[in-house]
C-alpha cells in the first residue's frame, strides 16, 4: 500500500498548500474598554467580584465562581509576584499574525500586588529569562507609545 | 445522587482508522468513512440500521466550517437525523455522553458518534490551539497545550531528579505499551536504560517539557455504536454498558489554570464528583483499566493523582514501582495514551473504545491478562476541563449502588 | 413519554453591528433576564449541567464555547457542551439529556455575532470542500441563488409574491421589540433592489445580524419550580441531506419532509395543517419562506406561491417576529424563533400576538440551500 500511495504521489497531485484568510474586528465591550484604557495609563484595572471579592485581572464582567455580575472596578499591581512560568524553545506561529516568534520567549503567571485568588499573564524581560522563579518580584515595562492595547506592556522585569 | 437512568446504552460496534502524522492518500469524508465502515463491520450491521449520527471535531483545526456537511460524504449520515457536538479536546467523549444521553432518552435507538481531526491539514496544532485564546490579550501569549508549569509545581514538591526520573519513567512505559498497539502513531521503542539520556537530551520544547514528554500531532478517526440495551444485546456478542459519565469545565481565563486559586483542580473534582455518586471509594481497588487522556508525560503523573484522590507523592511512588504497567495494579492506558497517538477529536474517543475493547478481550497485542470488568476513561479540553466516564463488562452495578 | 418543558425564554435585541458588547456581555444580559424569571440557580439542586450554541468561525475562537463558560454558569466546576449547528438542535439535545435521566434542567444559550467577520460569504464558503467547491467561489448565498432558481421556477413563484413576502416581514418586525430591520418597504423597493446572486435581490436576503437567545427547559417534575406555565417541547426532527448540490433536488426539501414527518409523529399530529396555528420559518432569503412551508406540509407541493396569495401566512401565522427576513444570525436562527413562539404560546407577544396560538411549529437550516433541517413543535 505504501508503496503505491507513493507511486501515486509522483504521478498525482494528493495535496494542494492553501493560505485562509478572513478579516474580523473584535469588540472590546465596556469592561475590556476600561482595562485598554487603563493600560494605556499605565494602571492595571481589575473588577472585584461583589459575592467572595476575588478580583479579576483583565476584567471580567461575571464572577465565573459566583456566576454574578461584577462590574465594579480596582486598581491592581503594578508590582506582583510569579507564580508560574513557560519558557517556550519551540516556536509556534502567532495565529493573529502567521509570524514565527522568535524563541526563547517567556508566558509569565503573575499575582499582582492588591489582587486576590487571580492570576494575570504576560512576559518576561528576555534578559531576566535565566533568573526567572517562581516568588520573584516583577514590575510592569511600558511601552513608551501606548494605544490602549496588550502590546502597551511590553513585558515585566525583575524588580531588584 | 446517583444517576437514574431511562434505559441502558451499550457500546455494540468500535472503528478507528490507524493513526499516522500524515494521511494524503485519504481526504476529510474518506478517512471518516474508514472508521464508519470498520465501526459498522464490527458492529455486523448495515448503515441502514443506524437511527442518528454525532459528529464532531475542532474546525479551526482543518478550517472547514460546519464541516458535517461536507463529510456528509463519508459519515452516512445522509437522509438520517444528525447533531455535531463539540467541547474541545474533550469533544470525543463527549460524543459518547451524548450518544448515550440520545439514546438513553428513548428518541434514538442506535446513535453512531464519530470524533476526528486531519491535524496535517491544520499546518500547527500548537497555532489552531493557541486560536483558543482571548484575541484582546492573551492570543500573543499562549503556547498551544504545551506548557511546563506542572512540571515546575512537582519539581518544586519531590525534587528534580526524582521528578524528571517518573516523568520521564511514565514516558516510556506509554511507548512500551503503544509498541503493542498496532494502531498507534508513534512507537518509538524505548527503554527504560534511556531515561538518562532522555532527560537530558530530548529537545527542549517549554521549560522542563521536552519533545519527548509531548503528545504527537496525528491524523485519525474514531467511530462508534450505542445501543439501547435491547437492541446492543441483539447486535452484539460482548456489548459493553456506559455506567455514568461527567463533564466539569471550569472559568475561561487560562492563567488561573496555571496556578492553583482552588484546591481541586477540574480532573479531581469529576472524579470525586462521579465516584461519590456512584458508590465507588477505592478507584485504584475497584477498576480494572484506566485510560487517561494524557497529553504529556508530566501531565500524565500530576493528572494520575488528581484522578485517583492520591496525595503527596503516593501517585510517584506507583509510577516508581511499575504499579501502571500492564500487569501492574491498575494498568493505564493500555493503548500506548496520547503521547502515542494525538488525532485531537478523535482522542477523547480512543480511550472508552480501549476500554471496551479490552473489556471484550478484543485488544489484540496489548490484551491485559487480567480479567477487565470495571473501567475508567478520561478526556481532556479547553482550559482544563474533564469529561469522565465508568464503563462496565456486566450489567450487575445497579442492584448495589444505582437505585 | 415524559414531557419536557421551556420555563423560559430570553432574546438579546437583534442589530445589524453590537459592535459595543462582546458576546459575554450580550449573554451575561440573558443570564439575569433568564433567572429573573425563573429563580433557577446552579448546583446539584439546580443546573448541573449547561448547553451553548456558537461557531468557532464567527468568533474566530478555537472551542468558541470556551469564552462563554463563565457567563454561562459553567466556569465553576460544571459541565457544559456546544451544539455545533443551528441552535434548534440543541433544543432537541437538551430534551435527550433531560429524557435520558442525566439531567432534569438545562440552561441553554445560543450566541452568534456576524458582524465581527468583514464577509459572511469569507465564512460560508468555508463550509465547501477545500478543493472543489469551496475553490469555485460556493457560499451559502451562491448555494441559494442555485435553488432559489430552480424553486421559483417549480412552483411558479414570482417576484411580487417574494416581495409580498418582504414586505409582510418588515411590517411585523416592527412590532417586535428585538427585531433587527423594521424599515417599512413598499412591494417595488424589493422587486427592484439591486441584484445580489440571481434571482436573489438584496432585499430578499436577511440582513447582516448579532444577537443572542437563552433559554431554561426543565422536565415536568421539575417545571412547576420555574415558572407556573411551562411550554411543552412535544415533538423534535432533524434530517441531513446530501452535500454535492448536484446530487439534490434542490427545488423540493426532502430533509425538512423527513425531519418534520419525526416531530409530527413525536407529537402525535397527523394533519399538520389542521393542528397547527403558529409558524416560525427560517427564511434567510425570501424565497425559503414559501418552500419550508411545503416542506412543512402546510402547503402542496408547487403550491408555495399560491401560499402567498392566498393568506397563507396570515392563516398560520407565520413569523409574527418578522422572522429571518428581518435579521437573525445564522447560527441561532431557529433558536430566536423557539424564543418567538415560547412568547406566543404565553400569550407575552405583546404588539404581534397571534390569537389562540396552542400548536407552534419552528424549522431551522443549518449548511447551504437547506442542507440539514430541523423541526420542534411547541404546545401549550
Amino acid at each position: 500500500m505504501a508503496e503505491n500511495i507513493q507511486k501515486i504521489a509522483a504521478e498525482e497531485l494528493i495535496s494542494i498548500q492553501v493560505i485562509n484568510s478572513i478579516d474580523y474586528s473584535f469588540s472590546t465591550g465596556p469592561i475590556m474598554g476600561k482595562w485598554f484604557q487603563g493600560l494605556k495609563e499605565k494602571k492595571f484595572y481589575a473588577t472585584k467580584c461583589p459575592s467572595c471579592g476575588r478580583t479579576m485581572t483583565p476584567p471580567r464582567g461575571c464572577c465565573a465562581l459566583c456566576v454574578v455580575r461584577s462590574e465594579d472596578f480596582v486598581e491592581v499591581g503594578p508590582k506582583g509576584t510569579v507564580v508560574n512560568y513557560d519558557i517556550a524553545y519551540y516556536a509556534s506561529p502567532d495565529p493573529l499574525t502567521g509570524k514565527v516568534r522568535k524563541t526563547p520567549y517567556s508566558a509569565l503567571f503573575v499575582m499582582l500586588d492588591g489582587s486576590a485568588r487571580d492570576i494575570f499573564a504576560h512576559e518576561i524581560k528576555d534578559d531576566d529569562i535565566p533568573k526567572l522563579k517562581r516568588g520573584v518580584r516583577v514590575r510592569p515595562v511600558w511601552n513608551e507609545v501606548r494605544t490602549g492595547s496588550i502590546h502597551d506592556l511590553l513585558y515585566f522585569e525583575i524588580d531588584g | 445522587m446517583s444517576q437514574k437512568k431511562n434505559r441502558n446504552v451499550g457500546i455494540a460496534g468500535i472503528g478507528m482508522t490507524e493513526i499516522s502524522s500524515h494521511k494524503e492518500n485519504q481526504n476529510q469524508p474518506e478517512m471518516i468513512n474508514e472508521a464508519v465502515r470498520a465501526a459498522l463491520a464490527d458492529a455486523g450491521i448495515a448503515l441502514r440500521d443506524i437511527d442518528c449520527v454525532i459528529h464532531g471535531n475542532m474546525e479551526l483545526f482543518e478550517m472547514v466550517h460546519q464541516p458535517d456537511m461536507w463529510h456528509v460524504i463519508g459519515t452516512g449520515a445522509l437522509e438520517k437525523p444528525s447533531f455535531r457536538i463539540t467541547t474541545g479536546g474533550t469533544t470525543g467523549m463527549t460524543l459518547i455522553a451524548a450518544a448515550d444521553n440520545l439514546v438513553a432518552s428513548g428518541m434514538y435507538d442506535i446513535v453512531m458518534a464519530i470524533g476526528f481531526n486531519k491535524l496535517q491539514e491544520a499546518g500547527s496544532t500548537t497555532g489552531g490551539i493557541t486560536n483558543m485564546a482571548d484575541a484582546l490579550w492573551y492570543r500573543h501569549l499562549q503556547t498551544g497545550a504545551l506548557t511546563s508549569t506542572s512540571a515546575n509545581v512537582t519539581i518544586e514538591e519531590i525534587g528534580e531528579e526524582r521528578a524528571r526520573r517518573a516523568a520521564m519513567k511514565y514516558r516510556i512505559m506509554m511507548d512500551k505499551h503503544a509498541c503493542l498497539n498496532e494502531r498507534a502513531h508513534r512507537r518509538l521503542g524505548l527503554e527504560y536504560d534511556q531515561i538518562e539520556n532522555l532527560m537530558k537530551n530530548s529537545p527542549p520544547l517549554i521549560g522542563e517539557l521536552r519533545l519527548i514528554h509531548m503528545c504527537s500531532q496525528s491524523d485519525g478517526a474514531c467511530a462508534m455504536i450505542l445501543a439501547s440495551e435491547e437492541k446492543a444485546k441483539k447486535i452484539s456478542k460482548k456489548p459493553v454498558w456506559i455506567r455514568d459519565h461527567i463533564a466539569i469545565h471550569r472559568e475561561e481565563t487560562a492563567s488561573n489554570a496555571y496556578f492553583p486559586i482552588l484546591s481541586e483542580n477540574s480532573h479531581r473534582v469529576a472524579a470525586r464528583k462521579l465516584f461519590a455518586r456512584n458508590g465507588i471509594t477505592n478507584p485504584i481497588e475497584y477498576f480494572d483499566v484506566f485510560e487517561m487522556y494524557d497529553p504529556s508525560a508530566w501531565w500524565g503523573i500530576e493528572w494520575l493523582r488528581d484522578f485517583l484522590l492520591l496525595d503527596g507523592d503516593q501517585v510517584i511512588k506507583m509510577v516508581e514501582d511499575g504499579e501502571f504497567d500492564l500487569d501492574g495494579k491498575l494498568p493505564v492506558n493500555p493503548s500506548g495514551g496520547v503521547t502515542a497517538s494525538n488525532p485531537i477529536s478523535a482522542t477523547a474517543m480512543l480511550k472508552p473504545a480501549e476500554v471496551a475493547l479490552q473489556m471484550r478481550g478484543d485488544a489484540g497485542r496489548h490484551q491485559l491478562k487480567r480479567e477487565v470488568k470495571h473501567g475508567l476513561a478520561s478526556g481532556f479540553g479547553g482550559v482544563m476541563w474533564t469529561e469522565l466516564m465508568i464503563l462496565e463488562k456486566d450489567l450487575d452495578w445497579q442492584g448495589d449502588n444505582n437505585g | 413519554m415524559k414531557r419536557v418543558a421551556i420555563c423560559a425564554a430570553a432574546q438579546h435585541e437583534i442589530k445589524s453591528n453590537i459592535w459595543h458588547k462582546r458576546f459575554q456581555d450580550m449573554l451575561m444580559d440573558l443570564l439575569e433576564d433568564v433567572q429573573g424569571q425563573t429563580g433557577f440557580t446552579f448546583g446539584d439542586n439546580g443546573v448541573k449541567n449547561v448547553l451553548t450554541c456558537s461557531d468557532d468561525f464567527f468568533d474566530a475562537r478555537t472551542i468558541s464555547d470556551n469564552a462563554i463558560n463563565d457567563v454561562v454558569g459553567a466556569g465553576n466546576y460544571r459541565g457544559e457542551q456546544k451544539m455545533a449547528q443551528e441552535g434548534l438542535n440543541g433544543i432537541g439535545y437538551a430534551m435527550a439529556c433531560i429524557l435520558s435521566g442525566h439531567d432534569d434542567v438545562i440552561y441553554f444559550a445560543g450566541h452568534c455575532k456576524e458582524s465581527s467577520s468583514a464577509s459572511r460569504n469569507q465564512i460560508s464558503n468555508m463550509a465547501y470542500d477545500p478543493f472543489y467547491c469551496r475553490c469555485l467561489g460556493l457560499d451559502y448565498l451562491s448555494a441559494a441563488g442555485l435553488q432559489a432558481r430552480a424553486y421559483m421556477e417549480k412552483a411558479a413563484v414570482t417576484e411580487e409574491q417574494l416581495a409580498k413576502v418582504v414586505v409582510r416581514a418588515r411590517q411585523w418586525a416592527s412590532r417586535n421589540e428585538y427585531a433587527n430591520e423594521k424599515t417599512q418597504l413598499h412591494p417595488g423597493d424589493v422587486m427592484y433592489s439591486s441584484v445580489l446572486c440571481d434571482p436573489i435581490r438584496t432585499l430578499h436576503a436577511y440582513p447582516v445580524s448579532d444577537g443572542a437567545v437563552a433559554l431554561l427547559l426543565a422536565s415536568e417534575e421539575k417545571a412547576y419550580e420555574y415558572t407556573d406555565q411551562p411550554i411543552w417541547i412535544t415533538g423534535f426532527g432533524n434530517c441531513m441531506d446530501g452535500y454535492d448540490l448536484g446530487t439534490r433536488d434542490l427545488a423540493s426539501s426532502n430533509a425538512l419532509k423527513k425531519a418534520a414527518n419525526q416531530a409530527y409523529k413525536m407529537a402525535g399530529i397527523k394533519q399538520p395543517k389542521k393542528s397547527v396555528n403558529l409558524v416560525e420559518v427560517m427564511d434567510c432569503y425570501a424565497y425559503q419562506q414559501p418552500m419550508w412551508i411545503e416542506g412543512l406540509g402546510l402547503c402542496d407541493e408547487r403550491e408555495g406561491g399560491r401560499f402567498i396569495d392566498e393568506y397563507g401566512p396570515a392563516k398560520y401565522n407565520v413569523n409574527l417576529s418578522g422572522g429571518m427576513l428581518a435579521g437573525r444570525p445564522l447560527m441561532i436562527g431557529g433558536l430566536y424563533g423557539a424564543a418567538e413562539a415560547f412568547l406566543q404560546l404565553k400569550g407575552q407577544a405583546n404588539e404581534h400576538q397571534a390569537s389562540d396560538v396552542n400548536c407552534a411549529v419552528i424549522q431551522s437550516t443549518t449548511g447551504g440551500a437547506g442542507q440539514h433541517q430541523t423541526v420542534v413543535v411547541l404546545e401549550r
